[in-house]
């Protein structure tokens, strides 16, 4: 931009030539008449400059307070339609859009806060429930529970078997009601568990938990390792995840002439997939939705043991790490279940 | 034998008081056993306090066994006051209960509990548990003098 003290300059030379005479120009009066129109022409020119030069100043002064969030001011807008003008409103439309898309922001800014601090408020209410049940839940199993063992040890002779049986039944319902709220705990508190994400050797994870299934093996059990690319995920909730699914495989083959349980990975429709297939009693897909529901189940107890939390569990991490799980079976055909992991992470490392 | 207190049960659950006093005399840990019923009375009888103040403080248990959820003062505070006091923190403090809650389990060592056991709820745990607790403290532990 031309500034105000050049304009001034040529201003004043404008103004001494137009001060001087023809004779001292040297020129006929014709030419310096023509000069004389020139130089009035050059000094309205300079004179609206310096006026554009104004307006434009302002503009730049207004768009610099709009820098720093000041929209107090607005440019002005003249009834000359000019370049300037133009320039002038698309800045004050510009100042009202930046103002709406900071309210919005704002406003935003303030759901999210007051929905983290409603979540937190949850959680902790969450977390003193949980204490609640752990802690109050379990005083009167314990009782239930020690005082029928008491009567069986001190009243054994006065207890005819009858008597005895259902003493035992009680004490097995009261365990497995303490297991069953263990299982609920663990459920509820996957939900909250930060998780810490590593690269892990899948082969050795699936290797350190299937070491605790010895009990649970015979002289007739086959397990199959196929080797497995390593994950990038939580180790101690992966070995959570295949605790579940080994302690599936092995209780409903548990009825198996021999047991047979192939982990791997495989192409699926759906990627790339974990699988953990075994030759047990599989389950009827009709029943399928209740598969992954909390203590649902779809064998009674006096079949297969179980508290309905396991597959739960399994899923809740699954989906913890963005990814997917699911199971096909066949009745008396075995099952598998599959799951997969968050690829996006995996492949970037 | 002596007549020196040797355990002191701090349990506000007659139920789990009287099945934890059992599984100690099981394991022939006939030491006296003193039961107080909530934390307000153990801090009582602990520093001589009201109905105790005749107690003779040189007295004191081999271990505290304390319950940690308990009406009017908690276990937390008990244990608190126990090791903030010269007089008693060094008896070893054996915290019972049924939470197995991390927060609870990182405070309480942070206030210098000795043990932390979660109850199971089958009684053969349960009494394992307390016998253990009862035979490690009693017989296997040196207290300091």
């Amino acid at each position: 931009m031309i500034d105000d003290k050049r304009i001034d300059r040529i201003l004043k030379q404008i103004e001494d030539f137009t001060a001087r005479g023809s004779e001292s120009l040297k020129v006929d009066s014709e030419i310096h008449r023509e000069l004389k129109d020139i130089a009035v022409s050059l000094n309205q020119l300079g004179i609206d400059l310096k006026a554009k030069n104004a307006r434009v100043n302002s503009l730049i002064e207004i768009m610099l307070k709009y820098t720093v969030m000041d929209f107090s001011e607005k440019a002005v807008v003249s009834d000359k339609r000019d370049e300037i003008d133009a320039l002038a409103t698309g800045l004050n439309a510009l100042a009202e859009e930046t103002q709406y898309a900071i309210e919005v922001q704002t406003s935003l800014r303030e759901e999210t806060e007051s929905k983290a601090i409603q979540l937190e408020a949850s959680n902790k209410e969450l977390e003193s429930f949980t204490y609640s049940v752990s802690h109050d839940l379990r005083t009167p199993l314990r009782a239930i529970h020690g005082y029928s063992q008491v009567l069986l040890e001190d009243c054994h002779d006065k207890l005819d078997e009858d008597c005895r049986r259902a003493l035992h039944a009680v004490m097995h319902n009261a365990k497995k009601m303490g297991k069953l709220i263990d299982n609920l705990l663990t459920f509820s508190r996957l939900g909250r568990k930060e998780i810490s994400k590593s690269k892990l050797d899948t082969n050795d994870l699936v290797r350190s938990v299937i070491s605790q299934f010895e009990e649970a093996k015979n002289p007739q059990t086959e397990i199959i390792i196929h080797p497995m690319p390593p994950i990038h995920a939580d180790w101690t909730l992966m070995g959570l995840v295949y605790q579940n699914l080994f302690s599936n495989a092995f209780k409903y083959s548990s009825k198996n002439a021999s047991t047979r349980i192939e982990i791997g990975i495989t192409d699926t429709d759906r990627g790339e997939a974990f699988y953990v297939k075994d030759n047990g009693v599989g389950f009827d897909m009709e029943y399928y939705d209740k598969l992954f529901g909390v203590f649902q189940r779809l064998h009674g107890d006096d079949e297969f043991e179980g508290t309905g939390v396991g597959l739960p569990i399994v899923q809740r991490i699954i989906n913890r790490h963005g990814g997917s799980v699911w199971a096909e079976g066949v009745v008396n055909g075995g099952a598998t279940l599959y799951f997969t992991l968050d690829n996006k992470k995996d492949s970037n490392g | 034998m002596d007549n020196e207190l040797e355990i002191l049960l701090v349990e506000d659950n007659m139920s789990d008081a009287e099945l934890a006093i059992r599984a100690l005399n099981k394991k022939n840990l006939y030491n006296p056993i003193v039961h107080l019923k909530d934390g307000s009375e153990a801090v009582n009888y602990l520093f001589g306090k009201e109905k105790y103040s005749d107690r003779d403080l040189s007295i004191k248990p081999k271990v505290i066994l304390l319950d940690l959820k308990m009406p009017k003062i908690d276990g937390i505070e008990v244990l608190r006051r126990i090791k903030l006091d010269e007089n008693t923190k060094t008896i070893p403090v054996v915290i019972l209960t049924s939470s197995n809650e991390d927060p609870d389990i990182k405070r309480c060592y942070e206030l210098g509990a000795n043990s932390y056991i979660v109850k199971p709820v089958e009684f053969d745990s349960f009494l394992e548990s307390v016998s253990e607790v009862g035979l490690y403290w009693m017989v296997i532990n040196r207290a300091p003098k």
